[in-house]
Parts: structure tokens; sequence; C-alpha cells
């Protein structure tokens, strides 16, 4: 059986969606435009109509996601390949060679950042552990 | 190129690990599997293995295999052919062979679906493995990513 979606999940997923070059984000648009965006999930604590908000769920995840880097950047940058969330601006970074995010798991993602999947699935609970009490979203 | 062997559980078990390992693709491994002569021959076996371990390393180059699974090592002397080449022994959690010693760097596996204190699943073992081979492969990188680490 599928493991249900959390808000947390729900959450990291429209800060990704966000985080995309371009920015493909469902603010602006009408409910039923947002309904099919998320997919059948309306999230009330993300960007409203009428642009983008800097209270939107987005905004303040982007800011936990900052603020860990500056402490733990591993942790960071595990959530943003993981999640997809400007992890082009980490391959960048860490001058990974010729990364492709499309079809790499975490074994390849985590050797990608010089660490082990395990270290790698230690640092993604870390994030979201993170994440979910500083926002008190439900993991 | 990369050598490991399983010891201890049982032999669907490691047949089991194996077989995942293999069919994961990562690091290209191919798997040996010797079902005779029994561990009560462990010259027999320890002579067996050699030979294919000397072939394997020595044709490394045009093979298409990244690294080999020696499903049964069974005894003592298998473990130090596969010591003696460079490989790695991986012991079975909760079915520790009677006859092959855990040596200090040996790795501990479950047949579990995670890794739990200092026990791993074997793709977090082949990971574990891989990733100083890769730091020593590419140091310039591996140096970056500490120092991004420490600051």
């Amino acid at each position: 059986m599928a493991r249900r979606k959390t808000d947390l999940d729900a959450g990291l997923e429209l800060w990704a969606r966000w985080s995309l070059p371009g920015g493909a984000v469902s603010g602006g648009r009408s409910m039923l435009a947002k309904l099919i965006d998320n997919k059948g999930e309306l999230f009330f604590g993300g960007s409203g109509s009428g642009g983008m908000p800097a209270d939107g769920i987005e905004w303040a995840i982007e800011a936990v996601v900052l603020s860990m880097f500056a402490v733990e950047p591993m942790r960071a940058d595990v959530l943003r390949l993981e999640y997809g969330a400007a992890d082009y601006q980490v391959a960048d970074r860490r001058k990974i060679a010729d990364y492709d995010p499309s079809g790499l798991d975490q074994y390849q993602k985590a050797h990608a950042l010089g660490i082990s999947r395990r270290t790698y699935m230690r640092r993604l609970a870390e994030a979201r552990d993170a994440i979910a009490a500083q926002l008190r979203l439900t993991p | 190129m990369l050598l490991i062997a399983l010891s201890g559980g049982t032999d669907e078990q490691r047949v089991t690990i194996a077989d995942g390992l293999v069919a994961c693709g990562k690091e290209s491994l191919a798997a040996f599997a010797m079902t005779s002569p029994s561990y009560r021959a462990p010259l027999g076996r320890s002579r067996i293995l050699r030979a294919a371990l000397e072939r394997a390393t020595s044709h490394a180059a045009e093979s298409p295999a990244g690294g080999l699974v020696i499903v049964h090592c069974l005894t003592e002397e298998e473990a130090a052919e596969v010591r003696a080449h460079g490989g790695v022994i991986w012991h079975v959690y909760n079915g520790v062979s009677r006859l092959v010693e855990i040596r200090q760097g040996d790795t501990i596996i479950t047949t579990k679906a995670e890794s739990f204190r200092h026990v791993l699943t074997p793709l977090d073992a082949l990971s574990e493995l891989v990733v100083p081979r890769l730091r020593d492969i590419a140091p310039l990188c591996a140096a970056a990513v500490d120092a991004l680490t420490d600051a």
C-alpha cells in the first residue's frame, strides 16, 4: 500500500516545483487549475492567487533550507538533490561533472555528493525532521 | 575490481542477497556460486576459488563486470583467498558462520529492508564499500566535498 502523502511531503513538492527554473507555481490561477497542478490536493498554506506572497509554504521551506545550509551544508544539499529543488546549483557548486538528475536514484545521488547511501538517508531524514519541526508540518 | 564474499546465513539467503546485488545493476556486479565440493573440503574449495579469482582479476580490464559476488564463502580458507585478492567479507546477521571468523573491517548485512545500528542492507554495504574507492579515483573532488562539509 502506498504511503499517505503528509503535509510535509506536499509542502516539499510545492517547494521543489517553485524552485524549478521559471517557477512552475500555481499562484494566480483558478481553483480548478491548482487542483489539477497539485494532483487533486489543495494546500492552503501555499501561495495564494495574485502572485507569490512572502508567507507561502515555498518561501518558508526555502528559508529553513538556507539556514540549514549555513549550519550543515550537506543536509541541505541532500534535500535539494532528493527533491530536485535547485539541484543544478548544488551540482554546479560541488562541481559534479555531467550531473543529470533524470533517472538517478538515491544510491547514485549519494555517490554524486561523495557520501554513502546510508549517510544520504540519514541527512535526508534530519533535513525533513528539521523542516517539519520548524514549520510544524505533519511528517 | 570489487570482490565481495558472502558468509553465514542460509544458502537461500546468500543467493537472494547476491541476486539482489546483481539485479540492482550497481557497479555491474556478477556472481560466482560454488555449490560443490562442500565445506568439508576447505582446501579443494579454496583452490577452485583461487583459480576463479585469479582469472577474474587478471582479465578485469576485458570483463564487463565491475565486481564479483562470491555467493558461498563457507570456510576460513575461502575467506583468506578473498582477502588476499583485496576482497571483503560480508557476514549475514543472525546466522554467522561457525567456520568463517568475523575480522575487523568486515561488514554485517541484513536481509531486512532497512539498515539498523551497524547492520547494513546489501545496497548500503555496497555504497559504503564504493565511496572510499570513488575518493581514491577523484581525490580533488573528495577534498572539495570535505572542505564543503567542514565549512
